[in-house]
């Protein structure tokens, strides 16, 4: 029996912070991104568009958030020094990550209501097929002896947003790779086999850091070409649908075999992993509302994918398409 | 600035070429993206030249080194010549191809010579699976522990082709610099053996990351992380052990 301790931050005061972030705005020219959102810009856009957080929204909107940090702070026996405000721009495929803005609160005249980045653009933003990961913290800006209940690792967050800017051309998602005789025998698959998905050796579906390509949907060449030009019919999105739901089986079966394995997993809390193909599948279920009632709506999804994986999938499915859709198959 | 590349279907029919042991025309292949000034890829050319050079000395050396280790000792240098590039040129996978088949395929194909002999070749050039394509792999090994010019970390390990694939390019430690050379540091050192010890040592590192922002640590920090990692290590094969 596993005896490991994970963190579930029991920290009192957090809140604070993490509501100051959930009414974070990221804009892009025109577009507007909210907290844990996603958007696909187009390549001007993303090249050229000025970029900015907005923390609030009108000086009313400022002085609540200075409020919360300073209830955030109080509650949590910290002094402006010991938190910094930070925001990074990552490109996930290149492994690159530039610091936008790293202030700690005390160097700051005042909680800025809007961080514009600079002209310089992170390299994220110079890249488009891969995308750009923005994330804001406002996290420990030194280390602390450690205290029960009390956060003391130096980076340790206390509020977090994301936001993940993606091109057409860089897409979302799993791309399907072309299943050939030659790759039908590297895997093991039966000839006539026309669709297959699998987790990339090696990548643990609790990894907070998902690796690009890390679900791979293998479909049989001629079918992606009928595919390909049958995409917007009823059947080509049902069978997009059925692909989606066979990567969301290959994530959902290696769940299993990894909490078989590790038992303290089954206990966790899944906001844990947020950010890994677990925390992801769950989400598409429960939703992405930071509020208690959220996280506690991903918890029981949770449980119920590793209790009861297919209810979890039928779930899932239902997300995918109502039923008007799936009847509509027959009326091509 | 133009750039070269290869289209996956291309790169496809010239690997398959390739590794039949013909001489297929690469030229007619490449497509220039992008506008202006074509790119300078002289350094490039110049470290693959000497890379070639080198590739055959390793070969001759009467240590009889694996073709894993000969990607570690030369991904600095591949890295030198392709860090200051334009990150668009970096972020286009048509570029990988590029350098995978028209500059790299004479290591590429004894590197991964299993795998091409069984047609699965093309996630090893296809610049779209990081950890795998073996220009890109070795550019982010390189770019995850380059210190100023020095990348003797990349090298410093033998037969760890796990460890850097699945501990520091698929992960996030890999986007760190100061924490993946501190793991590496301490992995040359210390030398935890896949299993019971590594996977589950990593695998804490990377639960660490969902609740700290360890791009925030600089070197001493790392250090003094992971050293208090690996004094509260579990080696019994769980992942067991207070992160907080």
């Amino acid at each position: 029996m596993s005896t490991e301790t994970r963190t579930i931050r029991p920290y009192t005061g957090v809140d604070h912070f993490q509501a100051v972030l959930d009414r974070s705005i990221l804009a892009i020219g025109e577009r507007q991104v909210e907290g844990g959102g996603r958007v696909a810009l187009t390549v001007d856009e993303y090249l050229n568009y000025p970029v900015w957080l907005r923390l609030a929204g009108d000086e009313h909107d400022r002085h609540e958030n200075e409020g919360r940090i300073a209830d955030g702070l109080g509650d949590l026996g910290l002094a402006t020094s010991d938190v910094e405000l930070v925001v990074l721009a990552s490109a996930p495929r290149l492994k690159m990550v530039d610091v936008v803005f790293a202030r700690r609160l005390d160097e700051l005249e005042e909680v800025p209501a809007s961080l514009p980045f600079p002209r310089e653009r992170p390299r994220a933003l110079q890249g488009p097929v891969g995308g750009c990961d923005v994330r804001v913290y406002f996290c420990l800006a030194r280390q602390f002896q450690p205290r029960p209940l009390h956060p003391w690792r130096k980076g340790t967050w206390l509020g977090k947003q994301e936001y993940q800017l993606r091109t057409d051309v860089g897409g979302v998602g799993f791309t399907p790779v072309r299943l050939t005789d030659e790759i039908r025998g590297d895997l093991d698959l039966d000839p006539q086999v026309t669709k297959y998905a699998r987790i990339d050796e090696g990548v643990s579906v609790f990894d907070v850091d998902i690796p690009p390509n890390a679900v791979e949907v293998y479909i049989d060449e001629g079918l992606l070409d009928r595919l390909a030009v049958a995409a917007h019919t009823a059947i080509g999105k049902q069978l997009q649908r059925q692909l989606f739901l066979d990567a969301a089986w290959a994530i959902a079966l290696q769940t299993l075999a990894e909490v078989a394995a590790d038992d303290s997993l089954a206990h966790a809390a899944v906001d844990e992993f947020r950010g890994s193909l677990a925390h992801g599948l769950v989400e598409m279920v429960a939703g992405r509302s930071l509020d208690a009632e959220g996280v506690r709506a991903r918890d029981d999804r949770y449980r119920q994918l590793v209790k009861d994986p297919a209810r979890f999938l039928a779930n899932l499915e239902s997300r995918l398409a109502s039923r008007r859709d799936v009847m509509d198959l027959f009326e091509d | 600035m133009r750039y070269p590349t290869i289209s996956l279907s291309a790169t496809d029919d010239l690997v398959k070429a390739l590794s039949a042991g013909h001489s297929p025309a690469i030229g007619p292949a490449v497509s220039w993206v992008g506008a202006g000034d074509d790119i300078d890829l002289a350094a490039l050319d110049a470290t693959i030249e000497s890379m070639k050079a080198a590739w055959l000395r390793f070969l001759g050396s009467d240590d009889g080194g694996k073709p894993e280790e000969f990607e570690g000792i030369v991904a600095g240098d591949l890295h030198l010549a392709l860090r200051d590039l334009p990150v668009e040129t970096l972020d286009d996978p048509g570029f990988w191809r590029y350098v995978a088949v028209a500059k790299l395929w004479w290591f590429i194909e004894d590197r991964e010579e299993g795998p091409i002999a069984r047609g699965n070749h093309m996630k090893y050039v296809d610049g779209l699976h990081p950890a795998e394509c073996v220009p890109l792999r070795m550019f982010l090994r390189a770019q995850a522990i380059e210190s100023g010019d020095d990348y003797s970390l990349a090298s410093s390990m033998r037969q760890a082709t796990d460890f850097w694939r699945s501990h520091i390019i698929r992960v996030r430690t890999g986007s760190a610099p100061p924490l993946a050379r501190s793991f590496t540091r301490l992995q040359a050192d210390k030398q935890m053996p896949t299993s019971p010890e590594l996977r589950p040592f990593a695998r804490r590192v990377n639960r660490l990351w969902s609740n700290v922002v360890l791009d925030r640590l600089d070197e001493d920090e790392a250090d003094e992380l992971m050293n208090e990692l690996y004094e509260t290590r579990d080696r019994s094969g769980s992942d067991d052990g207070d992160e907080e």
